[in-house]
């Protein structure tokens, strides 16, 4: 296969996780729109009419303990809650948290305004915050994941929803959406536009949950020492600000399963940043 | 073992979609508020639905459907003349329909759809409070139609809000904007407390946890004395409690609204 095919081949299937984002958000999109025409009898035929609490992962986690004690959740959390945080929790440890980097639609939508930031900004993108800082900020989402959780096990009421800016970017149009959920959404836009997924690295408490399955999942990104050629590519790709040509297996608590770094994508050499069980040798 | 992309997507979506289906099929993908009213518990009711925990977000739809209500008498009752929207109407949006004096006390909402309800089939209903008001129509379904008490047909005498165009809120099509008088012999204005028509942040529901009871002052103590044992979980809704202990939910709400009255007038 020649350089060209190569790259080509790469440009291709970039678009593959791309298209996986877009589908996940208008579907998720089409479904919230269409929660509130149900409500005056124009909901569209085939698509799903629940609210956006039905169909969020986090609702079973922050509802897990009310559930545990009184074995029932907690207002505007469903059993289809649950579900889906068990399946995604599954999905984690065997490939990390895939659900950030091809589902959340929170996600994509700052990727989305990333890509302004890096015509505006170009290689100083995701470069703004000084790295000695950055490592620490990093651990408010835990944080935020520990405050959400009490807060809700103790109020019994899904509070989070007063400040979560998910919710807001598929409930704007509703009087549902508080003013703080709104400032906090219009404030991740615009750090989109400076840092690559703001609100993922700094304060999602899903995320953070996520993240910790990243020290023991099944299916690694791995780099092979013996093939690296030390180009650093795969660091500049990350979006995490992961530092993968320093490592051989990523446990990073941020990594996002994204594979922008992996040889299929970014890495210039072929079969040296992967996706695998085992540890892998040049050989 | 290595992945590519093509095999985190394909794995990704079949995890997700695959366990929403397999969830599904075994019963456990409920997305959807529960919509179906509470049984009775107590064995000479036992398992007829209880008007009582109707919600605001029940559609006349879902009332006629649990209840075996004609659709039509529930729209004749409360007066909406499209048919299109009866299915669908919530009984939450009467009270943005009809709207009454302030010093009236009258309100037309979720409570009177339960007691419209509850007289028609014949189910109990508290009308000790005196607050729950009925459209003149539904009074005369009632009459035809269901098999009222003196006691009841004394209540609804008293009971019944007239209609005038200040009452009526909204032409959108629902409602037909009459010119009524009000009539002094139905005693619309004889009511009791003062009401503002915004529905009673302090009632005991359906959702109502033991957390909603300390937050409004009552103590755990208190608590226990109504249900006669220990206070369980905070979180523990108390109608689950109630019905997980062969309790009469009807009998401690109206205990804990009691106790509540007493803490905030």
């Amino acid at each position: 296969m020649t350089d060209n095919s190569k790259k080509a081949g790469k440009k291709q299937k970039q678009w593959l996780r791309t298209s996986v984002q877009i589908f996940f958000f208008l579907l998720v999109a089409g479904i919230s729109v269409n929660h509130y025409l149900a409500e005056t009898g124009q909901a569209i035929p085939f698509l799903s009419s629940v609210s956006l609490h039905a169909i969020c992962p986090f609702g079973g986690v922050v509802s897990f303990y009310n559930y545990v004690m009184a074995g029932s959740f907690i207002q505007k959390i469903h059993e289809s809650s649950f579900i889906l945080m068990i399946i995604a929790l599954f999905s984690a440890i065997l490939l990390g948290p895939v659900i950030c980097g091809w589902v959340c639609p929170l996600g994509t939508f700052q990727e989305f305004i990333g890509k302004i930031g890096k015509k505006l900004f170009k290689k100083r993108y995701n470069t703004f915050v000084p790295e000695k800082l950055d490592k620490y900020l990093r651990f408010i989402r835990y944080i935020v994941l520990v405050l959400v959780v009490y807060v809700t096990a103790t109020s019994v009421k899904l509070l989070f929803q007063n400040v979560d800016p998910y919710f807001a970017l598929f409930n704007f149009w509703s009087s549902e959406v508080s003013v703080i959920a709104l400032l906090i959404l219009g404030a991740t836009i615009i750090l989109s536009l400076f840092i690559e997924r703001p609100w993922c690295k700094y304060l999602c408490p899903y995320g953070a949950f996520l993240g910790i399955t990243n020290l023991f999942r099944i299916f690694k990104v791995r780099r092979i020492p013996e093939k690296c050629i030390d180009c650093k590519m795969c660091d500049r790709a990350c979006p995490m600000n992961i530092k993968v040509s320093k490592v051989r297996a990523v446990t990073n608590h941020q990594c996002i399963t994204c594979l922008k770094c992996t040889s299929e994508f970014t890495c210039p050499v072929s079969d040296t940043v992967i996706v695998s069980v085992k540890e892998e040798t040049g050989k | 073992m290595k992945l590519k992309s093509i095999h985190i997507a394909v794995i990704t979506i079949v995890v997700i979609f695959g366990g929403i289906y397999l969830s599904s099929v075994l019963g456990h993908w409920n997305s959807k508020e529960e919509k179906a009213p509470a049984r009775y518990s107590d064995s000479a009711l036992s398992g007829q639905y209880d008007p009582e925990t109707i919600k605001g977000s029940f559609s006349f739809g879902d009332i006629s459907d649990y209840f075996e209500i004609p659709l039509s008498d529930l729209a004749d009752a409360f007066k909406l003349t499209d048919p299109a929207t009866f299915s669908t109407f919530k009984c939450k949006d009467l009270e943005t329909i009809y709207t009454f004096p302030e010093e009236t006390g009258i309100e037309i909402g979720t409570g009177s759809v339960k007691l419209f309800v509850a007289l028609y089939k014949g189910l109990p209903t508290d009308i000790s409070e005196g607050d729950t008001y009925l459209l003149p129509e539904a009074v005369a379904i009632l009459k035809s139609k269901a098999d009222l008490s003196t006691v009841h047909l004394e209540y609804l005498a008293s009971h019944t809000a007239i209609l005038t165009d200040e009452n009526v809120v909204s032409g959108e099509g629902t409602v037909s904007k009459e010119s009524v008088t009000v009539a002094s012999t139905t005693g619309v204005l004889s009511s009791p407390a003062v009401k503002t028509g915004e529905e009673n942040p302090y009632a005991i529901k359906g959702t109502t946890t033991f957390k909603d009871l300390l937050d409004w002052g009552i103590t755990e103590a208190g608590i226990e004395s109504v249900i006669k044992m220990d206070m369980p979980f905070s979180g523990t809704k108390i109608k689950d409690f109630a019905d997980s202990n062969s309790l009469d939910f009807g009998e401690i709400k109206i205990a804990f609204e009691e106790m509540v009255k007493r803490i905030i007038p």
